[in-house]
């Protein structure tokens, strides 16, 4: 890690910090001072902007764990997320769980349906492997759709109540603004952490070279399954998340756009920094919300057979151009160029 | 005794109208699998947006025949010329410039290829159902035996089959199919020899985006041509590729045909919609029993 010249670790508890000079401590003070009086002075659409992004970054974490740490490609991570939402909606709307007990547990039922899609990591990887999450990204809606309908509602969304804390029902944006975002600190600074424990150097070892990671006694399959149920955990919570902030889970929106969409997010944002998925959550999202903007305003400008959909158009053609032009141009994403910027801020006037 | 017999007769003379279905509707499978085998083999990139490219073909296609009112076989002909040329540019512009780039990266960029052709598509057909002017495949049944034959399905399964021949054709009787076997084979080999890989994976990925295109005119002239629906039909030909071993191209025929025998069966003796999901569940079971699929090559790796 790069650091300003004089800063030197005089203990191992230095050394495994986070956050390393005073003015890392102050910044981060200011931003979370910042982002936490936001409802201060931000629109209600900038507030579901910012729970937008908070959310897709849990969902998008989980996803750089399973793909930028332990390179394992996974297109069913919406399915993950949906396998989250109607666990916490099961638990909440028949049996009479409160929203902050079914969150853990929507998180741990999508962990336990990760575990079995990389189940097939004992005997293929790369491709192959995710062919498997592609399956999964099938069989899960249609489970949720037709096994139980009475339960879950069948091709209709199952409508769920707000979750309360102590007297305050999260009703509005702002409420849930509250809520989300100290989450969202939560499970980033946990993926944080797993990034340096056995289990996340493990993971690398084993996207760099598999066999050469079996060879210093990584347990592949052992680690890969982790990283599944890592992966899947953070999806399940999201998806939990998503679902009661929504009001209504729902297969919908979990499809397998969505998976591509997420998997789009991590590589632009930086695979295999935590930084990556929120920088990645946030521009994508973004994009996709300043182009349902700018489609109205240039639709007449274009000759279209059916009028309406331009709008519609945009998003896909905005989101495929910029993943294409991050993995031919900046394969290692906009954590990658924010590091650029950094050093160049603290080496300047030198170049380097 | 009796009635018990003619049941188990009936319901006999079922599964095997089922199986004849199964494998006219399973050709286009095939005609897909052998699209994403054929790039695959030689540029190793996994083509998730044959999907696409099957309805982009379907709507050059349609917009030939419905805006500039040509003669269907020109119209035709047309089609498969510009998406050539489309999966031509793919190769050039795109993927040329990720060659030697990791396997997630390849991957990202034709998902991602993909939902930009989708938004393209809808930003200049929109997103409601287009069908063909006229059917270009005939409509009603004939009867052979017991059982009777769907003529459009018949007359899909009569071209792709045909097409399938001239493919194999093209691949083992001329001289770019020698070229394009043998950078599948070898890049490094066949550049030794002086076969210009670049310009081969180009014309591999043109001829993907043909064979893509002669399914989405079947399907198209079926169902009729979304950017919604019909991509979805296209990731079912992902098992059967799998089924076939990923490498190889008759694998990948049948493959196809199995899978959709499997569907068809699946559809009639269960349920419609268990049908659905059934080539996943086949395709998560290739992958837990035999992952190199019916035809594929054992790979051992190196450090």
């Amino acid at each position: 890690m790069r650091r300003p010249g004089g800063v030197y670790d005089v203990s191992y508890s230095q050394d495994i910090a986070i956050l390393r000079t005073p003015f890392h401590w102050m910044m981060v003070a200011v931003g979370v001072i910042l982002l936490f009086s936001m409802p201060l002075f931000t629109s209600p659409i900038g507030i579901n902007l910012l729970n937008v992004v908070a959310i897709t970054s849990i969902s998008a974490t989980g996803m750089n764990l399973l793909l930028g740490y332990a390179g394992q490609i996974s297109i069913g991570h919406a399915a993950f997320m949906a396998t989250g939402a109607y666990t916490g909606g099961i638990l909440v709307t028949h049996l009479g769980f409160s929203f902050w007990a079914a969150l853990p547990c929507a998180g741990i039922a999508a962990a336990l349906v990760g575990i079995i899609t990389g189940l097939p990591s004992l005997r293929v990887k790369g491709f192959y492997l995710a062919m498997s999450t592609l399956a999964v990204q099938y069989i899960i809606p249609w489970f949720i759709i037709n096994v139980r309908p009475d339960i879950t509602g069948g091709i209709n969304a199952m409508s769920l109540p707000p979750p309360q804390l102590g007297k305050f029902i999260l009703d509005s944006q702002e409420k849930w603004f509250y809520v989300i975002m100290p989450l969202t600190f939560l499970m980033l600074y946990f993926a944080k952490n797993l990034d340096r424990t056995r289990l996340g150097r493990a993971w690398v070892a084993i996207r760099d070279n598999d066999l050469a990671a079996e060879a210093l006694g990584v347990n592949l399959f052992y680690y890969k399954a982790q990283a599944f149920a890592a992966s899947s955990f953070y999806a399940g919570i999201a998806g939990c998340i998503w679902a009661f902030w929504a009001g209504a889970a729902s297969t919908e929106p979990f499809d397998l756009n969505y998976s591509v969409w997420l998997l789009g997010m991590v590589i632009v944002g930086g695979l295999g920094t935590i930084l990556g998925s929120v920088l990645g959550a946030a521009a994508i999202v973004s994009l996709d919300r300043l182009v349902l903007i700018a489609g109205p305003a240039i639709e007449p400008l274009l000759p279209t057979v059916t009028k309406g959909t331009v709008g519609a158009s945009l998003a896909p053609i905005a989101f495929g151009t910029v993943l294409m032009l991050f993995l031919i141009f900046e394969p290692r994403g906009l954590a990658h160029r924010w590091g650029i910027i950094r050093s160049w801020w603290q080496l300047y006037p030198f170049r380097y | 005794m009796i009635d018990i017999g003619a049941e188990g007769v009936s319901s006999m003379s079922l599964a095997i109208q089922f199986i004849i279905d199964g494998i006219l509707i399973g050709s286009i499978y095939s005609l897909l699998a052998v699209s994403i085998v054929a790039v695959f083999k030689s540029t190793a990139v996994f083509n998730f947006a044959v999907g696409q490219m099957l309805v982009l073909g379907g709507f050059f296609a349609w917009s030939f025949l419905s805006w500039f009112h040509l003669n269907l076989w020109v119209s035709l002909a047309l089609s498969m010329v510009a998406s050539a040329v489309l999966g031509y540019a793919v190769q050039r512009f795109i993927f040329d410039r990720l060659i030697g780039q990791p396997l997630f990266a390849l991957f990202g960029t034709s998902l991602a290829l993909g939902v930009f052709l989708s938004g393209i598509m809808i930003l200049v057909w929109g997103s409601i159902s287009l069908p063909f002017p006229e059917k270009l495949l005939p409509v009603g049944s004939i009867a052979l035996a017991k059982f009777g034959l769907s003529k459009g399905l018949l007359a899909g399964f009569a071209v792709a089959m045909v097409f399938l021949v001239v493919l194999s054709f093209f691949y083992y009787r001329t001289g770019y199919g020698l070229e394009m076997r043998a950078t599948a084979e070898d890049h490094q080999l066949a550049r030794a020899t002086g076969v210009r890989a670049k310009k081969i994976f180009a014309m591999t990925w043109a001829v993907g985006a043909v064979t893509a295109t002669i399914a989405g005119i079947i399907l198209g002239d079926r169902l009729g041509l979304t950017v919604g629906s019909l991509p979805a039909v296209a990731v079912r030909a992902f098992p059967a590729v799998l089924l076939g071993g990923l490498e190889s191209i008759p694998g990948a025929v049948i493959g196809g045909l199995i899978v959709g025998v499997t569907e068809s069966l699946v559809g009639g003796l269960i349920s419609s919609r268990a049908a659905d999901i059934s080539p996943f569940v086949v395709l998560l079971l290739i992958l837990l029993i035999r992952p190199t699929g019916l035809f594929g090559l054992e790979r051992i790796d190196r450090i």
